[in-house]
C-alpha cells in the first residue's frame, strides 16, 4: 500500500505543468545539455542554485564582526578549553576531514552517542546539531564545551582560559568590552550549572556543580556573559565556513547564462543523476533548497549501530532541549528575542512522532564526510545510496510517523549517475586561513 | 545464597561498606500459572502466614464464575504455584482492580457494580468500602499503610478522576479531574523527600500523571508511541525498587521508569511480543496487570487475553539483554481492535497500537487497508484514542467516537467503489464534530457509535456513554434531542456494549447491548434492549442465552450478537408481530474456521457477508450469513493459517448504480 | 428531504512562481535565505483562498501575505471569516485555530501556530510553515459551544 507517494506526485506534477501554462521561466533559448530536461525541470534546477547570500542572525549581535570571528577560530582550535587540555572543537570537526572526524561515533573525552557534522555551510541550518536542540550557531557551541563525553570543561574554566591568555584576552575585549573582574574574581575555577539530572545541590553533586551553586548571582551573571559570547565569536568563525561554487553550480549558471562551456561542467553521468535526484528517486523531497537540506527532520527507519531497537530519540528530545534552554533565540541571551528565531522556537511543535527524527544533511561537499547518517551507520556513499534503494534492515519507525520513503529499486546505472551527481556537489576550496588558528598576521578573513 | 557469593567474593570489605552485588532488574522469566478465566488484575499480599501471597482477580467465563483466587508463588514451574483459595465468587460479577493491605485486606473494584469491595483479611463476605454514589465506574486500585494512616486509592475512569479513601472512610477525596481522561490504575509511590504521592496511568492520553496527597499536580511523563519511554494504552502502574513499572499493554511490554530527581526517564524495559498464538515463556501479548512482591524479587504479569499471569524474577544488569534477532524482527504489524463498522464495500477497525481508524476495501481477495483516517492529537480533526466507528452511506460518511478526546467526529471519505482498488492516503476529510463532555455537561464515556434513518428528517446519531450506561441522542445538527435508557420495568443497562440500528417492518429500531444484564447478585447473563424511534423501550430478548454479549448486528430479520464469554455468535430472528427469537449460534473457543477468542464487534454488509471480529485471534472472519460458512479471513499471518483450509473467497462486486464521490 | 452536501471549494495554489523573471542569484531558490522568517510588509498579498465550512456555518477566507506561498520558509497569512448569508464578518464562535496537513505524507505542520486579532476584524497568524513540496490542506476550525466545525483549502506546493 506504499504505492500512494510517487504515482501521485507524478500526477500531480502533470497537472499543474497543465494549469501553469506557458509561465516564463528559464532561458529563452534552452542551451543543450547532455540529458534534455524539460522546461519545468529546468525551472527546478535553477531553484537548486547558487547557494544565497548567508541568512542573517539577528539573534547574534557580532554575527558578522571580523574580530569576533578571529577571535571565535582561535576558540575553535584551543585545546584548553576541555577537561584533559586535548580536545577541541577542531578535533572532532577536523579541517582536514571535511570538518569531522572520520569516525562512526565522535570521539571527545569519551565517545559519544553520534555521528560528527560536517560544518561547511552550518550557517544555513535552521537547527543546529542532529536533533535541532539547539536553534543559533552560537547556542550550538555552548553544549559541547561542558558536555563530559565532549570537551568536558566549564564555563568558569571558559573564562580562566581567557583572562589568564593576554592574546586571548586583547582578542576577546577588543570585542565584547572589558572582563568584569570585580566579579570574575576569588572563585573556584571550575563552576557550572547541573546538566540533565545531576543533583544541583549538596554533597551529591560534581564539585563543579556544587560551586556554580556557592556563587552569587553577579558572579554567575557575569561568567554567563564570557560564555554566551565565546559562543557568538565562534558562530562568527563558522558562518564563514561556506563552500558552494561546485561543479553542479556552474552547471546551473550556465543554464541561466545559456553558456555551453559552464553546462559541460555537469557530466552526462551527473545529469542522468540530478534527473533521478528531482524524478523519481525524489531525493529533492527533503534534499530541497539550494543547500539541498530542508533543514528539518526525518526518521528514515535507518538500521542501527548496535543492531538492536533504535534507542536515540533524536527531535524529540532536541525539540524540548531548544524549547527549554535558556540560550534559545527567544532567551534573554539573544539578541533579537522578539524576532521571527524567537516566534519559531516559541511555535516549535512537540510530538512523539518526532521521535527518532534527524536533521537532513546538506549534500553539498560530501568528500571526507564519511561514514554516514547520525551513528555514522552507513559506511559511505554507496551504502547509502543502496539503503535508500532496497531499504534493507529499515527498523524503528512508528505507525504515526512520516511516510515518504518507499524501495527505489535502482539499478546499477542509476546508482552511479547518483553518485556522479553528489560528487559534483562538491564545492570549490576554501580559504587556507580558515582551516587552522588564526595566524597573527592576518585576520580571520 | 547471593549473600554467600557476595561475601566470599569481596573479602576485603571496608566497615560500614555495604556489600554491592550491581545493579540488578526485575524481568527474568521464572513461571506461567496457566488456565485463569481472564485474569485481570494481580496484587502482592500476606495470606494465611505467607507474606508474599499472590492474588489474581478472574473475569470469570461461561463456566466459571469471576473471583479472587490465591496462590502460592514458586520460581518452579513442577508442581506450577499451589492454589491456596478462591475468594469472592459470589459477591464478585466484573473485578477490574485488586490491592492487598499489609494487614491481608483484600480491596477489589469491580466495573459492573460501580463498586469498591473489602474482604476482610480474617475472611468473611465482602462488605463496601466506599458510598454508594463514590464510584462511578471503577478499575485499578491500590492501598498503602494501615488503620487511620490506611490510604486506598481508585482509578475512576468514569468520572475522569482519582478517588482517596483516608482511614477507613466511605467518602473519598477527588484528585486529578481538571488533568485525567481515563485513568486506569493508580499507585503510591515514595516521592522526593519519602512522602507519598500517587502515580496514575491514563489509558486514553498515554500518560503517567504524579500527584501529592492533596491533588496537587506534581508530574507528568511519557506520550504515545511505539518508542522506548513512548507508552500505548497504560493499563496498570505499580512502585517498586524506587522505580514505576507501567503494565504498556498496546506495545506488549513492561516499562520501568526511574522516580526521584529522574522521574519520568526510562530505566528499562522488558518484553518480547508474543507473535504465535498462545506464545509465552516471557514473552508478553497484552499485559493488562502487574503486581510486584513486598521485597521486590517478583514481578506478575497478568493477561487476560492468554489466561495467564507470568511470572517474572531478578538478573544481573542495569537492564535486559536484548535479543539482536527478535529486535530485527522490528515492531509487529498492527493489530485489530475490537470494533467494527461496514457500509457498501468498505469496512472501518481501529488499530490498537497506534489508535488509528483504517479504512478497508473489500472488493478483492483479502481486505485492503486503502486509508488512515487521521493523525493523532487533541485538536479538532485528531484522534486520540478512538473506540469505535461507523460507516455508512455507501462508505462515503464515517463517525468516529474517541475516547481520549471525548469527541465525536464526523468525516467525509471519497471513496470510489467503480474505480480499481487503490491506497488513498487522502480519502478522509474531517467535516465537523461535537465535544461530548460539553454537550452532555459532564465526563462522557464514548463507547459505541451508530447512526438511524441517515439523509432523513428523522436522523438520529447514537452515541453510547459508559459511565452513564446511556445512550445519547444526537440530530443531523449533532443538538441533543434525548436520552436512551433501562427503566424501572426493564433494569438498568449495566456495562453498555454494542449499538445498531435494526427494521421492525418498516420503522427503524435502535438495538442496544447491555452485556452486564439485569445484576440479580450471582447472576451473570448479558441481554439486548429494543428501542424504537421515539424512545420507548420495546422489549429485551437474549436473557438465558447471553452471557457477556458485546457486538451487534442487524439486517432484514436477523440480528446476531458477539459473546466474549462463550466466544459464540449467536443467531436471532424477529417474528412476525415483533418478537426476537435465538434461533441458534455458532463458534466455540480456537483457532479454526468458525471458532473464536473473544469476538467483538461485528457487522452485516449491505450485500449480505457477516463480518466478525474475532479480537482475541488478532483476526476477521468474514461468513455467508446464510449457511454460516467462512468466506475469508483476514489479520495476523499466524492466526489466518488455520482459516485457510475452508475459505472458499467470493469476490465482491461494487452495485452498479452506486453514485460514486457525492458526499452527504 | 434535508440533504446538506458539504461543498468545499478547493483553490489550487500553485508553487511555481518561483523565478518568474530571470532571476538575480541572490532570489533563485524558493528558500531564499536572505527573506528571512520576517513577515512581509502588509502591500504583499497573495491570491485568498476561500471555503465554506462543512455545515456552512461560516467562510474562511485565507490570504497569504507573501506571493507567492513558499516553501519551507516561515510565511504569514490573513484569515477572515465571514457569515455565508449575510456576507458580514462572522464572530459567533468561541474559539478558531488555524493548521496545516499533508495527508500523503501523515505528517502536520511542525508549528503550533496562533491567530492575533487585527484591527480591521481579520485576524494574523505568523510563522506557517510548509515544509515539504506536495499537497497540503489548510483547516480553519471554529468551536462553537460544544460544537467543531472545518473550513478546509488545499495548496499544492509544486517543486
Amino acid at each position: 500500500m506504499r504505492a500512494g507517494v510517487l504515482p501521485w506526485l507524478a500526477s500531480a506534477t502533470l497537472l499543474i505543468a497543465v494549469a501553469c501554462g506557458p509561465a516564463p521561466e528559464g532561458p529563452a533559448a534552452p542551451v543543450e545539455t547532455a540529458v534534455p530536461f524539460s522546461e519545468a525541470q529546468v525551472r527546478r534546477i535553477l531553484q537548486m542554485s547558487p547557494l544565497p547570500p548567508l541568512p542573517a542572525d539577528p539573534t547574534n549581535r557580532f554575527a558578522d564582526n571580523a574580530l569576533a570571528a578571529r577571535f571565535g577560530q582561535a576558540l575553535f582550535f584551543d585545546e584548553r578549553l576541555s577537561a584533559d587540555g586535548e580536545v577541541s572543537c577542531a578535533t572532532c570537526h577536523d579541517p582536514k576531514r571535511g570538518f569531522t572526524d572520520g569516525r562512526q561515533l565522535a570521539m571527545g573525552q569519551q565517545v559519544g552517542n553520534r555521528h560528527t557534522p560536517t560544518l561547511w555551510n552550518v550557517a544555513h541550518h535552521r537547527w543546529l546539531t542532529w536533533d535541532g536542540r539547539a536553534d543559533s550557531l552560537w547556542m550550538q557551541a555552548l553544549d559541547p564545551l561542558e558536555d563530559t563525553r565532549e570537551m568536558g570543561t566549564t564555563r568558569g574554566m571558559l573564562v580562566r582560559v581567557i583572562a589568564d591568555d593576554p592574546a586571548l584576552l586583547a582578542d576577546y575585549e577588543a570585542v565584547f568590552g572589558p572582563l568584569n573582574r570585580a566579579a570574575l574574581g576569588g572563585r573556584p575555577d571550575d563552576a557550572r550549572p547541573a546538566r540533565g539530572r545531576e543533583t544541583a545541590q549538596g554533597p551529591a553533586a560534581p564539585e563543579a556543580v556544587q560551586a556554580w551553586a556557592a556563587l552569587d548571582d553577579a558572579q554567575r551573571a557575569a561568567i554567563d556573559e564570557v560564555f554566551v559570547h565565546a559562543g557568538k565569536a565562534i558562530a562568527a568563525y563558522q558562518r564563514l565556513l561556506v563552500r558552494g561554487d561546485a561543479p553542479f553550480d556552474r552547471f546551473v549558471e550556465g543554464l541561466r547564462e545559456n553558456d555551453a562551456e559552464k553546462v559541460g561542467s555537469l557530466s552526462p553521468e551527473a545529469q542522468r543523476g540530478l534527473a533521478l535526484f528531482m524524478g523519481r528517486a525524489n531525493c529533492v523531497l527533503c534534499h530541497s533548497g539550494p543547500n539541498f537540506s530542508d533543514g528539518e527532520f526525518h526518521n528514515n527507519a535507518l538500521p542501527t549501530l548496535h543492531g538492536g531497537e533504535a534507542r536515540d530519540p533524536g527531535r524529540f528530545d532536541g525539540a524540548r532541549v531548544v524549547a527549554g534552554s535558556p540560550f534559545n533565540a527567544a532567551g534573554s541571551y539573544s539578541d533579537d528575542p522578539d524576532g521571527p528565531a524567537a516566534l519559531r522556537v516559541r511555535q516549535l511543535r512537540q510530538s512523539s512522532e518526532a521521535w527518532g527524527e534527524f536533521r537532513t544533511p546538506s549534500l553539498r561537499n560530501l568528500n571526507h564526510r564519511k561514514p554516514f547518517m547520525h551513528q555514522g551507520q552507513l559506511e559511505d556513499l554507496a551504502s547509502v545510496i543502496e539503503f535508500y534503494s532496497e531499504l534493507e534492515g529499515a527498523t524503528g519507525r512508528g505507525h504515526h510517523q512520516e511516510q515518504v520513503l518507499v524501495r527505489l529499486r535502482l539499478t546499477v546505472g542509476e546508482k552511479r549517475d547518483l553518485s556522479a551527481f553528489l560528487a559534483a556537489l562538491e564545492g570549490s576550496q576554501a580559504a587556507p586561513g580558515l582551516l587552522a588558528p588564526p595566524s597573527q598576521s592576518a585576520p580571520g578573513r | 545464597m547471593l549473600a554467600l557469593l557476595a561475601l566470599v567474593l569481596s573479602p576485603s570489605m571496608v566497615p560500614q561498606q555495604t556489600v554491592d552485588e550491581g545493579p540488578s532488574h526485575l524481568g527474568a522469566y521464572l513461571t506461567t500459572i496457566a488456565g485463569l478465566p481472564r485474569p485481570v488484575a494481580a496484587a502482592f499480599g500476606p495470606f494465611q502466614g505467607r507474606p508474599n501471597a499472590l492474588f489474581i482477580a478472574t473475569r470469570g467465563d461461561a463456566e466459571r464464575p469471576p473471583s479472587v483466587q490465591v496462590f502460592e508463588p514458586s520460581a518452579d514451574p513442577e508442581p506450577p504455584a499451589p492454589n491456596l483459595a478462591e475468594l469472592g465468587a459470589d459477591q464478585l460479577e466484573r473485578p477490574v482492580g485488586l490491592a492487598v493491605s499489609e494487614e491481608g485486606d483484600v480491596f477489589i473494584t469491580d466495573e459492573l457494580q460501580r463498586m469498591l469491595w473489602l474482604l476482610p483479611a480474617g475472611g468473611g463476605e465482602a462488605v463496601p468500602a466506599a458510598d454508594a454514589m463514590a464510584l462511578t465506574l471503577p478499575a485499578g486500585v491500590d492501598v498503602t499503610g494501615s488503620g487511620e494512616a490506611q490510604l486506598v486509592v481508585v482509578a475512576d475512569p468514569g468520572a475522569g478522576s482519582a478517588k482517596l479513601f483516608r482511614g477507613g472512610s466511605l467518602t473519598p477525596d477527588v484528585i486529578g479531574a481538571e488533568l485525567l481522561v481515563r485513568p486506569q490504575a493508580a499507585c503510591f509511590i515514595e516521592g522526593p523527600d519519602g512522602a507519598l504521592q500517587i502515580a496514575i496511568c491514563d489509558r486514553a492520553t498515554h500518560r503517567i500523571h504524579v500527584f501529592d496527597l492533596d491533588g496537587g499536580h506534581e508530574e507528568s511523563f511519557s506520550q504515545l508511541g511505539p518508542h522506548p519511554s513512548l507508552l500505548s494504552g497504560p493499563s496498570d502502574v505499580e512502585f517498586a525498587d524506587g522505580k514505576i513499572f507501567v503494565a504498556d499493554r498496546e506495545n506488549h511490554r513492561v516499562q520501568a521508569f526511574n522516580t526521584g530527581t529522574a522521574i519520568g526517564e526510562l530505566a528499562y524495559r522488558f518484553g518480547v511480543h508474543a507473535i504465535r498464538p498462545g506464545e509465552g515463556a516471557g514473552a508478553l501479548h497484552y499485559p493488562a496487570a502487574l503486581a510486584v512482591s513486598g521485597d521486590a524479587q517478583l514481578l506478575a504479569v497478568a493477561e487476560p487475553m492468554d489466561d495467564r499471569v507470568q511470572l517474572f524474577g531478578r538478573a544481573p544488569g542495569a537492564e535486559p539483554v536484548e535479543d539482536p534477532l527478535r529486535a530485527a524482527i522490528g515492531p509487529p504489524a498492527a493489530h485489530f481492535g475490537p470494533s467494527l463498522s461496514g457500509s457498501g464495500i468498505y469496512m472501518a477497525t481501529v488499530s490498537p497500537e497506534s489508535h488509528q481508524v483504517q479504512v478497508h476495501d473489500l472488493r478483492g481477495k483479502e481486505p485492503a487497508k486503502i486509508s488512515d483516517v487521521a493523525s493523532y492529537g487533541t485538536r479538532f480533526g485528531m484522534y486520540r484514542t478512538p473506540c469505535a466507528t461507523w460507516l455508512f452511506n455507501g462508505g462515503r460518511s464515517l463517525l468516529a467516537v474517541d475516547e481520549g478526546n471525548a469527541r465525536l467526529t464526523r468525516s467525509l471519505l471519497r471513496v470510489q467503489p467503480q474505480r480499481p482498488l487503490n491506497a488513498d492516503p487522502e480519502l478522509a476529510q474531517q467535516l465537523d464534530g461535537l465535544d461530548l463532555a460539553a454537550a452532555s455537561g459532564r465526563p462522557f464515556w464514548p463507547g459505541a457509535v451508530s447512526i438511524l434513518s441517515p439523509g432523513t428528517n428523522n436522523e438520529m446519531i447514537l452515541v453510547s456513554d459508559r459511565a452513564t450506561d446511556s445512550v445519547l441522542i444526537l440530530n443531523h445538527d449533532l443538538e441533543t434531542i434525548g436520552t436512551l435508557e433501562g427503566d424501572d420495568e426493564s433494569g438498568p443497562i449495566r456495562g453498555i456494549a454494542g449499538l445498531s440500528p435494526a427494521t421492525l417492518g418498516t420503522a427503524s429500531t435502535i438495538l442496544v447491548v447491555d452485556s452486564g444484564g439485569e445484576g440479580a447478585p450471582g447472576a451473570r447473563g448479558g441481554r439486548v434492549l429494543e428501542f424504537g424511534p421515539s424512545g420507548q423501550l420495546l422489549r429485551t430478548f437474549g436473557e438465558g442465552v447471553l452471557v457477556e454479549p458485546d457486538g451487534v448486528a442487524s439486517r432484514e430479520n436477523r440480528i446476531w450478537v458477539t459473546d466474549r464469554a462463550t466466544d459464540r455468535v449467536e443467531r436471532f430472528e424477529r417474528q412476525p408481530g415483533g418478537a426476537v427469537q435465538h434461533v441458534g449460534g455458532f463458534g466455540g473457543r480456537g483457532l479454526g474456521p468458525g471458532q473464536f477468542h473473544d469476538p467483538r464487534g461485528i457487522v452485516a454488509m449491505d450485500e449480505g457477508r457477516l463480518v466478525v471480529l474475532d479480537h482475541g485471534n488478532h483476526r476477521g472472519q468474514i461468513f455467508d450469513p446464510d449457511h454460516l460458512t467462512l468466506i475469508a479471513g483476514f489479520g495476523g499471518r499466524l492466526y489466518i493459517e488455520p482459516l485457510k483450509s475452508a475459505a472458499t473467497w467470493v469476490p465482491l462486486q461494487p452495485k452498479s448504480n452506486q453514485p460514486e464521490g457525492e458526499g452527504r | 428531504m434535508r440533504l446538506s452536501i458539504p461543498v468545499i471549494l478547493s483553490l489550487i495554489t500553485l508553487g511555481c512562481g518561483a523565478g518568474e523573471q530571470d532571476p538575480p542569484a541572490s532570489d533563485a531558490g524558493t528558500s531564499v535565505a536572505d527573506r528571512t522568517d520576517e513577515p512581509a510588509s502588509p502591500e504583499v498579498r497573495g491570491e485568498t483562498l476561500e471555503a465554506l465550512s462543512s455545515g456552512g456555518m461560516f467562510i474562511a477566507r485565507i490570504t497569504p501575505l507573501v506571493d507567492p506561498m513558499p516553501m519551507n520558509e516561515a510565511f504569514s497569512v490573513s484569515l477572515s471569516l465571514i457569515d455565508p448569508e449575510s456576507g458580514a464578518p462572522f464572530d459567533a464562535y468561541d474559539a478558531v485555530s488555524i493548521d496545516a496537513r499533508m495527508p500523503a505524507h501523515k505528517h502536520g505542520m511542525l508549528r503550533d501556530v496562533g491567530l492575533t486579532p487585527q484591527e480591521d476584524g481579520s485576524m494574523r497568524a505568523d510563522g506557517l510553515l510548509l515544509h515539504m513540496y506536495g499537497h497540503w490542506e489548510l483547516h480553519v476550525d471554529v468551536q462553537k459551544g460544544a460544537r467543531f466545525e472545518r473550513a478546509q483549502v488545499s495548496v499544492r506546493l509544486q517543486y
